[in-house]
Parts: C-alpha cells; structure tokens; sequence
C-alpha cells in the first residue's frame, strides 16, 4: 500500500475514539459503582451494627457470649461482612469472628462516644475496610463493630470495568467488521477511480473504469470517464491545431528566412549582450565571414571595429537610430544604419539591435562621377567665362579710354561707341550672372554631393548678420532701403561654418532687396527654446501660399522666368537650405500677397559645456552623427608631404611650430583649442597632431579622447608637448615636457611618423623568395607576416592595420588604390630585385 | 444386609436432586430387616420425603412415644452424631424388645442438619409441626442448639421440651431457654473451669486457647476466661479456626499464634479433625505443651486420625493429651452402667442412621455413645413417669424424676430450676493407644 487510506485513518481514529470512550464511559460506571457500594456497605453495616445492638443488650449484660457470638455469627454470612466483633462494657472483646486472631489493629480501635462511627481503614490480611461500630445500650452494655470489606467492592469494581471493557471491546470487533465490511465496499471503487484518475492524470486516455454502483461514487466515476473522453478530444484537437500552427508558423518562418537571405542588404542581429543571433547571406558577402555559424559570437570578434561599435551603440535600445559609412570587403563602401529592437508589449524591453548594410560603392562612384563633372565642368566653363568677362571689361576700358576719346565729335561714331559700350556692359552683366550661376551650382552639387569642406565653430549670429548687412550694403544702399538688425541680448553661439551661415543671410537680405520696392528690411535673431530663429522680413509683393513649398527647389524663382527677366540664378534659395539643414535647422517662408514675406531659419544654440562632461556627448555635439558628409574624407593626397596638425592656444608658439616644421619639409595646420583640433583633425586627417594640455573650451586630455573616439581619426599620431610636468596622458603616443628642443622635437616627430607607418606590423605578399628582404628590418623591426595575395582582404578585414609591402610582379592582380584607401594601411609596392621600394 | 443397602444406594441417587440441607433421611432401625418392610420405608420415604423410624414393627401403632433427633450425620462432626444415635438405639432397641413403655415402644426420628444452624432449624421446625413427635431428643452442637432454643416455647406450633442436647454451652442452661431444655452432661464451663483448675494447680498458669469461631468455641473461650479469673489470672493466647476445617486444614498459623503466647498449656475448643489437626502442627512445630480437648471433639475419632497419621509418620502424635469427658469412661468396667452399655451394644451394634455420610467404621464403644445410651436411659425414665402419670406433662415428669441411679455413681435429679442433671467432669488420656482415666501419677508428670 502507498500510504494509509484515509478510510484506515477514520477507521483507527474511530476506534481509538472508541476507547477512549470505552475507557472513560465504564471508568465512570466502575466509579459510580464504586461510589455507590461503599455507601451501600456502609448503611448496610450500619444496620447490621444497630441490629446486633439492639439485640445483644441483655445477653451482653448477661455476660453470655457464646449466644453473642451464635448471633454475630449469623451476619457473618451476609455479603460483604468482613468481620463482627463485640466488646463488652470494660472494652474487652467477647465476640468476635476473626480466624485466626483478631488483627491488632482492630483491637486498639477506638470505641464510638455516641452514635454510630464509621471509619474506613487497612488491616492486615482482610485489606481495606469500612468499621461501622455502634455502642450497645449507649456503651453500657458494650460496643458492636462490623466491618464491611472494601477489597470485595475493588472486586465488584474491578470485575465491572473488566466486564465493560469486554462488552465493550465485543462491540468494537463487532463495529470495526462491520465498517471493514462497509468502507472495503466503499473504498474499492474509489480505488479504482483513483487509479483511473491517475492514468488520466499521465495523458492514459484509452484508460477504462467499469461502475457497477449507482450511488455518488459512480455517479462521479461516470462524471469523471465523460470528462476523459471530452480531454481526450480536446486534447486531439488541440494536437491538430498545434500541427496546423506549427505548420503555418514554419512555413512563415520559412519565408521570413528566405526574406532575410535574400535581401540585397546586409542584416546583423545583436542580442543586448552584444552577441550576434542573425547574419545575413549578404552580411556574410561584404564582411567575407564564409558560411561558418556566428551565432552567439561577440559582435567585436567577428566584425570591424565601426560595425562592432555601431551594434554596441543601438543594442542597449537607447533609442537612436545610428548610421555610418564603413569599408566592406574587396574595397567597397558600404552605408551601415543600426537600430534598436524595442518590444512595447506585453512589457517593454529591449531585443539588441540590428545592423542594415547597403553597399553603396557604385552610388559613391556615380556621385564620384558627378562632382567630377560639375568640377569640370565649371573649370571648363569657369576659365573661357573668365575671358570672356576680363576680355569684356578690358574692351569696356579702352572703349572709355582710347575710342571715345578718339572719335572725338562724330556723333554717328560717338553713338555707335556708346552703344558698344553699352552692349560690352551687358555682356559683362551676363558672363557674371553666368559666373555666380557656376559658383552657385558647384556649391550646390558640393553640397548634396557632401564635398563641401565645413568650418564648424562657434559662431555668434550677431556677428553673421553685421557681416552679412555689410556685405550687402551695395545692393540695399543703392536702393534706398534701409536694412535694421534686431537682436536679443545674450544670445548663445551656434555651432555652425561661419562663412555659410553669412552666405545664407546675404542670400535672403539680397532677395528681400532684390523684390522689395520699398524699405526697410528688418533682419531678427532670437532664442527659439533651443534655437537661435532668425529671420528677414521684407515689404515685398509677397509669394503665393501655392509656390511658397516650391521656392526652395533648384532653379525655382517666382514668376515667369521666360517673360520677366531673370534677376538670380533660382540656386539662392536651395543653397540656403542646403546650409541650414546641414546645421540642424530649417528654413520655411510666412508671406502675404502685397504685404510681404518673412524668411525664418533655425540653428540649434550652442549650449556652453561645463568642463569635461560627459566626453562622448561632447563628441557626439562636435561630430554630430548621422550625417556621412562629416565622416567623408578628402581624397589623399599622397603626394603631398605630411601634415602636422600644431594645437596650442598661443599664437606664438603656434607660429614658431609652423616655422620649425615647414623649414624641415612638412605641411602645417594650426588649430586653437581643442575643438577646433578635433574638426580639423577630421575634416583634413593630419599624419600627426602636437597637442598642447591646457586650452581654453575643451582642452587636450578631452581632445584626445574624442580623436580616439572617432574611428577615422584614432590612429593618428599624438604628441603632447605640455608645460604641465604631470603628462601621462590617456590615449597619447609620446608626450615631451615645454620647452622642448628643436632638434629633438623633430626626430620625435620623424619617429612617430614612421611608427605611424609601421605601426601594427608588416604584411608581405607572397613568398619569402619573392621580396627583398633588404631593408625590411627597418620597417619591420618585430612582426612580419607573408600571406598569398588572395588573401590580402582578409586580413583586413580582421583588422589588419599596419604596412603592406607588395611585390611589384603581384601589384596588377591588387587593388592597390583601394588597398591604399583603408584607414591605417599603407601600401609599399617594392620593385622587382634590381628596382627600388615606392612609396605610393 | 446385602439387599438393604443395595436399597441405600438406589435412595441416594433418587433423593440427590433434593440437595443436601434439605435431605430428609429415615432408617428402620431392624436388625434383620424384611425386605417387604425396608421396601414399604423406601417407599413411605421416596412420597413424603421422611419416614419414622421405628423400633419395632408394632411401634407403628399411635400409642407409641416418638423422639426428634436432628444431629449431625454427615457434617464435620458426624462421628459425634452417629455414635451418639448408636448408643441411643442400643437402649430404645432393647427397651422396646422388652415391651416398651408399658407396652407403647420409642421411636427415635432422625434428621441430618450437618452441624449446621440453618438446617439444625429447618429440621426443628419440621419435628415442631409434626403432631406425632412428642419432644425434641439428642441435638449435637452448640451453633445448632443455640439457634433452635427460641422455636421450643412453641413458635412454630406447639411447644416441645429438648432434651438432653450433646452440648455444654450455656444458653441452655440459663433462663429463658433453660425452662424448655433439659440437659444431662456437664457444661463447657464446667469442663474447662476443671481443665484450669488443674493445670493452675500444677503449676501451668500461662493456658492458651484454641477455639472454633462460633458460638460453641465461644464458649469454651467464655469458660477459659471464667476460669482463669477465678484464680486472677488471663488467657495467654488465643486462635480461632474456621468451623467445618478438615485434618487436611494447616493449623500452622494458629500453632504459630500460640507458640507466641509460650502457653504452658493449650485448651483446644474444637471437634476432632480440627483439633486432630492442631496437635499434628503444633506437635511438629516443636509445641509440646500438655493440649486438652473437651468432650465435644469425640475423642475417638480424633485419636483415630492421630492413630493412623503416626503410624504413617512413624511419629507418636498421642502423647500430652488430656481430654474432659462429662460422662465415665467406658472402659471402668467397675460402673454397673458401663457393663450394660457395652452389652447392649455388642447385643444390639446399631448401624449409622441412613444417609450418614461415610465416616470411620463405627467405634465399639466411645464416650459419645456412652453419653447417647445414658441420655435414653434418662429418657425412659422419664417417659415411663409420664406413662406412669400423663398429667404431669412431659416436663413435669422430667421434672419429677430424682436422684436417679444410673449405674455411674452420680444420681441424676432435675426440677424446676435444675435444668442439667450430671455436673461431673472426667479426665482421660491416651495410654497404649486408648483412652484411659488420667492417674495421679500422670498429672504430677505434667507439673512444672
């Protein structure tokens, strides 16, 4: 058996119930006997004792104790006498029945004064009695004692419990057969049941139970097989739905899978802890990662460092949408955009990320062969324009200078001249329409292209509208219309190309003087929440809400441009938005028919800093991202000598560095403090930068760190050169304490140079037999690996930085220009065996 | 005789039913007996549950003179009541061989009460209401006797004198019972003021007692302490033993109670088992103090089982042994009464009554049959004064009766306010394995 039953249970505890009952109800009924005996005996020893008194008087006095004793011996035989003793007047026994003495302890009893006394006492071998003596004729003629035995009512107690207990127990066996017989009759089917509900409970639905009673046990047993045989359908039809949806689920799977493999765009899944769960067919392409299975693989083992870092940026799920450009494998270009996976329900939480690549190298090719064509174009058309205007001017000169002069009275002549002139102005007037029309439409192509080189600082607009009204100030004064600058006080700098946000302004004072017959022109700038809004508002004929969406379109002016005469190039406007979108702003029109328009643009204001904040986000504001134009690199310019990058705040030192480094062959930028060293450092990849500690705004240690955060710029060689003794500073290459030595500062910047070259290592194509080994030591002082030419890529693309020296029978089978692109690698193309090495 | 108790036999299992206390017993006292008679006794019995038992076939006439006896038979103490009956019947018999009482023959009726008192008074009442029994005749034992005195003034019909009960107790003796009870022996108290008297005088002051617990021992108890006061002195111990008590009972308990006290002789109140068996205990736990018995104990059949347990033992269990007797002892040949006694017993040698249970072959002779053939010599006496005179009733004849010789030196007299007729008492011991009078010689043996 498993356990006890819980009928064995109700059973033992019935029957220890019933004991205890047993026990307690014949202890009671001994008890009462008991009770009831002792009083018994004791009133019936009373009346033998007041008989045996009122009998003996005068044989006592008569001193006759045979006939006393003939008649004690009468009572003797009543149940329950234990003894009977008589004593006479002088308290001697003359009587008794005692066999065979009297006990001693009866013999000194004392006699009763008055009355009948009873006593209850031990004497030896009768046991427990109850002495009921009474006085004959008051004691004078003596003293009756009967004693009643207690041991006899034990006897009746004893026998009684025993008796009860028996009954009792008869009735026990009785009843514990009968409810045996009753539960096995019960428990049996309830068994069964418990069986049955026990293969049903392990899914057993071809489980059977036959019922043959009709009482609540079947009736339940019945209840419980309909209840089977609805689970077992339910559980069938859930089966075949389960299939069905699984099925379904597969074939969506299936598909969703096949979407995936298929997409032209490379797919990366990150979890939240970094580790990569999807890769795509065409990630696989552009990264070279073969078929091997990457899942649960941190996404920095397997990926570059800019793929790792923009998985590392979204797989937290802190809501922003990151994009960027990277080198794909064999030297294409691809456009990665990271973005968070967020579930809102049930709960919200955070997926990782994902990763789309877009391989963009023909886009960049054919956006390559545009500026290509508007550079050449515009030079093309540019240098005959210049002619065209010079030759133009000249004959407008000589026109003044030598013909009129000559033709001196002859008015047809005269008339003739001047009318010469006149068309001569106009073809001046022309070709520099025509000249504003290039240089607008190559900025314009500039921009979208993202060729254009930004000289982002902070830029005060109160200066920019000064520079602006000033710059315009032949238009408007010529006019007669008053241009009137409004400002807030404390305006915050913006960060912005100073140059630009100046040309976006004269664009919009030069239209409002351009349409606007009457003054004045009124230019604003205030704090927009988190913009600096400026805006330019004329008394002009107004645009139509139907062209007002249109005016910032290229080539879009308003009016008839075949009627009227044109008066602008139509790029004015496009080129505004151009510059103010790339701030981060926007530019909208508010203009009524014959009253006027408002031009408005925002710039978001620089909030100032507070020392070193948080680094990232101070790079972030300095590098704003997304924008692929930031992170665009000019072409190289291989052939140029290095570029040494000075940042110090002092204009001094800055130009004695400039003097000292371009006297030993290098090419120097200068940049004031840390920021500006930053954008530079960018927008021109210095070889090296020097770097000066203590700047005003960001200063060199936060420089630093931002270099080393952005991924095209951290591998540029820094020296710190600071008057602060305590130079060890994160992220630096080589640090030299002010003043510095002209000579030593030059070897040391040789020495980075060249370490900057060799930095990683060496990777020779080919075999040993193929290179010339002569010299290498000198680039490769510790590590050199040779590897086949096929397998050049791969090892860049596992991050390979460093010297790759190239056999020159092997360098038509490489893409060398595009090897030579890779940020950190630089291609050396050694000459066959009598050549000599070539820096390209 | 081989028919008659062929007959015995069938009676006892017919009347077993019955039970034992209520068991009527009748015995034709004929010495050849008819088998025509013995069947008609049967019969007469098996109807109505007793029959008179009759001297002679003529007794059965009205005229003759009918006795009750109710003793006991069967109980511990049969031997007493049989040979007290034998001794009767051997006079009755002869005297109604001889014609009776001028003519009308005695007849004794007997009844067993098993010397207990609820049969002694079931059988009392049933001898009180029959009409043809003249006067109660030779009860055994003081517990009987004591408990049927108050039916003889005639509570349960008519009033009828006892007499001559085998009993020394006193309630008999002493008013108001004495006026319907004569009695012919000498009293307890005088058997064993007598016993004291001697020990005392021989110098055993420290007497113990050994006394059934009833009321016959009681009075023996009773007489002791009497006596002893007499002299000033007290009992030095005393044990009682449980009437009925068997020669197989231990008296060790009692013995050792005794042998507490260092009595320098024990007076034992006792009948002969439990006496007999005393002695042996108190023998063999080295108590060899002089131990008296009253005449009570039926000292026959106590030296009987000493007899017969020495000879087994190889131990002589007889000797120190003083027993009263309130009649001659029967082998003093010198007493006319003795020679007639002894003769009409070997004439006669009555059997036991019928029913009697089995006991030791009837004794020749004993001191309880003496007394029974003294007691209906007595009797005769007196029946044939009240023949002589009816109208001085029966008690009054008795009454009338007067220094009376009976063959044993002591006359005999009673009157109104003499209700016992010997006052003598005897000493007798065991010598040779037989009772004999104690000599001089033999007390001065057991002075200290």
């Amino acid at each position: 058996m498993r356990s006890l039953s819980i009928f064995k249970k109700t059973g033992i505890l019935a029957v220890v119930l019933f004991g205890v009952v047993a026990l307690l109800t014949s202890a009671l009924a001994a008890y009462m006997l008991h009770d009831r005996m002792v009083a018994e005996y004791v009133s019936k020893g009373t009346a033998i004792a007041q008989s045996i008194a009122g009998a003996s008087q005068d044989i006592l006095l008569n001193r006759d104790a045979a006939t006393v004793q003939a008649m004690i011996d009468q009572y003797l035989e009543i149940e329950g006498v234990a003894y009977v003793f008589v004593r006479d007047a002088d308290r001697i026994v003359v009587s008794h029945t005692f066999v065979p003495e009297m006990p001693a302890r009866l013999a000194t009893l004392a006699e009763p004064e008055d009355g009948v006394r009873v006593v209850g006492m031990t004497v030896e071998s009768l046991g427990r009695v109850i002495d009921v003596g009474a006085p004959v004729l008051a004691g004078v003629a003596g003293y009756v004692h009967v004693g009643m035995s207690k041991e006899l009512i034990m006897r009746y107690f004893w026998a009684t419990v025993i008796r009860m207990q028996a009954l009792l127990f008869v009735a026990l066996l009785v009843c514990v057969g009968v409810l045996f017989v009753v539960t096995r009759r019960i428990s049996r089917p309830l068994q069964q049941l418990t069986e049955y509900a026990d293969r049903l409970a392990s899914r057993d639905f071809t489980a059977d139970i036959e019922l043959t009673s009709r009482d609540e046990v079947g009736h339940l047993g019945r209840t419980m097989r309909a209840m089977a045989r609805e689970l077992a359908r339910l559980f069938t039809d859930m089966e075949s739905e389960v299939n069905k949806a699984t099925g379904e689920l597969r074939e969506h799977m299936v598909y969703l899978s096949a979407i995936i493999d298929n997409l032209a765009d490379g797919l990366l899944v990150v979890s939240p802890t970094g580790a990569v769960s999807v890769v795509n067919p065409a990630m696989r392409e552009f990264f070279g990662l073969g078929d091997k299975d990457y899942s649960g693989f941190s996404a920095a083992d397997v990926f570059p460092v800019e793929v790792s870092d923009l998985a590392r940026a979204i797989r937290s799920c802190e809501g922003v949408i990151q994009s960027a450009e990277i080198p794909l494998a064999e030297g294409r270009i691809g456009m990665a955009v990271g973005s968070s996976i967020m579930v809102a329900a049930p709960v919200a939480r955070c997926l990782g990320g994902v990763v789309l690549v877009r391989d963009v190298t023909r886009e960049k090719a054919l956006d390559q062969l545009k500026t290509d064509f508007i550079s050449t174009v515009s030079h093309e058309l540019r240098t005959p324009m210049t002619s065209i205007l010079g030759f133009a001017r000249l004959i407008g000169k000589k026109l003044d200078s030598a013909v009129l002069p000559a033709l001196g009275d002859n008015p047809e002549a005269r008339r003739v001249a001047v009318q010469v002139a006149d068309n001569v102005d106009i073809i001046v007037t022309e070709a520099r329409r025509l000249t504003d029309l290039i240089n607008d439409v190559l900025d314009i192509a500039k921009m979208e292209a993202g060729k254009i080189v930004w000289h982002d600082r902070a830029v005060f607009m109160g200066d920019v509208m000064h520079q602006a009204a000033d710059a315009t100030r032949g238009l408007w004064s010529a006019k007669g219309i008053e241009v009137v600058i409004e400002m807030e006080d404390d305006l915050p700098p913006v960060r912005g190309d100073h140059s630009r946000l100046v040309q976006v302004l004269v664009n919009l004072i030069s239209n409002a003087v351009k349409f606007a017959p009457r003054g004045p022109v009124t230019c604003r700038a205030h704090l927009d929440r988190a913009d600096v809004l400026v805006s330019v508002a004329d008394h002009g004929p107004g645009i139509p809400a139907s062209a007002m969406d249109e005016i910032f379109d290229k080539f879009k002016q308003v009016g008839d441009t075949l009627t009227e005469k044109p008066s602008g190039t139509g790029l004015g406007l496009p080129i505004c938005r151009q510059i103010v979108e790339r701030h981060g702003g926007r530019i909208w029109v508010e203009s009524e028919v014959g009253e006027g328009s408002v031009f408005f643009f925002t710039i978001p204001a620089l909030v100032a800093r507070a020392g070193t904040g948080d680094i990232d986000d101070a790079c972030r504001a300095m590098l704003p991202e997304p924008d692929s134009a930031m992170l665009m690199r000019l072409p190289e310019e291989r052939n140029l000598p290095p570029l040494i990058l000075v940042v110090d705040d002092d204009p001094i030192l800055g130009a004695y560095f400039t003097e000292l480094f371009e006297g030993n062959g290098f090419r120097v930028m200068v940049a004031a403090d840390g920021e500006q060293a930053v954008v530079m450092a960018r927008d021109h990849m210095p070889s090296l930068i020097t770097m000066d500690l203590m700047m005003p705004g960001m200063d060199g240690r936060t420089a630093i760190r931002c270099l080393r955060h952005n991924p095209f710029t951290r591998h540029i060689p820094v020296l710190v050169l600071s008057a602060l003794s305590d130079t060890a500073t994160p992220g630096c290459d080589l640090s030299l304490t002010k003043p510095v030595d002209d000579r030593r500062l030059v070897e040391v910047v040789r020495a980075l140079l060249l370490r900057k070259d060799v930095r990683h290592s060496c990777l020779v194509l080919g075999d040993l037999d193929d290179v010339t080994v002569e010299g290498l030591t000198v680039f490769c002082p510790d590590d050199t690996t040779f590897c086949p030419p096929q397998r050049i890529w791969s090892h860049v693309e596992r991050g390979f930085r460093g010297l790759v020296l190239i056999p020159a029978e092997l360098a038509e089978g490489i893409d060398v220009d595009l090897l030579a692109r890779v940020p950190g690698v630089t291609v050396i193309i050694m000459p066959a065996r009598t050549g000599r090495g070539k820096t390209i | 005789m081989v028919a008659r108790w062929a007959i015995r036999v069938l009676r006892g299992i017919l009347l077993r039913g019955q039970g034992r206390r209520n068991m009527r017993r009748c015995y034709a006292m004929t010495p050849a007996g008819g088998r025509g008679i013995a069947l008609l006794l049967l019969a007469l019995c098996a109807v109505w549950g007793v029959g008179p038992a009759r001297a002679e076939p003529l007794a059965g006439g009205a005229g003759s003179y009918v006795l009750g006896m109710s003793a006991d038979f069967s109980g511990q103490s049969r031997g007493l009541g049989v040979e007290l009956y034998r001794g009767s019947v051997a006079y009755f018999t002869q005297l109604n061989r001889n014609g009776g009482i001028n003519g009308r023959p005695v007849v004794l009726v007997t009844l067993d009460d098993g010397y207990q008192p609820e049969p002694a008074i079931r059988n009392t009442i049933d001898l009180m209401r029959r009409g043809d029994v003249l006067c109660l005749y030779g009860y055994v034992g003081t517990p009987t006797v004591t408990r049927i005195l108050p039916l003889l003034g005639g509570g349960a019909g008519t009033a009828k004198p006892l007499f001559f009960p085998f009993t020394g107790a006193q309630p008999q003796r002493e008013p108001p019972h004495s006026r319907n009870v004569f009695n012919l022996r000498a009293s307890y108290r005088q058997e064993v003021a007598g016993l004291v008297d001697r020990f005392v005088s021989l110098g055993r002051k420290r007497i113990a007692i050994l006394y059934q617990a009833d009321a016959y021992g009681r009075s023996g108890w009773d007489g002791v302490r009497r006596a002893l006061a007499a002299h000033g002195l007290a009992m030095a111990g005393e044990a009682t033993y449980r009437r009925g008590a068997g020669f197989d009972a231990s008296m060790d308990e009692q013995v050792r109670i005794l042998a507490r006290s260092r009595p320098d002789a024990v007076i034992a109140v006792g009948t002969y088992a439990p006496s007999a068996a005393f002695i042996r205990d108190a023998r063999d736990a080295g108590l060899d103090v002089p131990i008296a018995n009253l005449s009570f104990v039926g000292s026959e059949n106590m030296l009987d089982l000493l007899a017969l347990l020495g000879r087994e033992r190889g131990r002589d269990y007889t000797g120190d042994l003083v027993n009263s007797q309130v009649v001659p002892c029967y082998e003093d040949m010198s007493l006319p009464a003795v020679r007639e006694y002894r003769r009409a017993m070997d004439a006669v040698n009555p059997g036991p009554p019928e029913g009697a249970g089995p006991c030791p072959a009837p004794s020749r002779y004993s001191f309880a049959g003496f007394e029974g053939y003294l007691n209906a010599v007595v009797m005769a006496q007196v029946l044939r004064v009240l023949d002589e005179n009816p109208a001085l009733g029966l008690v009054g004849a008795a009454e009338s009766v007067r220094e009376m010789d009976l063959g044993i030196d002591v006359p005999v007299s009673f009157g109104p306010d003499r209700r016992q007729g010997l006052d003598r008492v005897y000493f007798t011991t065991v010598e040779q394995g037989a009772f004999v009078p104690v000599g001089e010689a033999r007390w001065e043996a057991w002075r200290q």
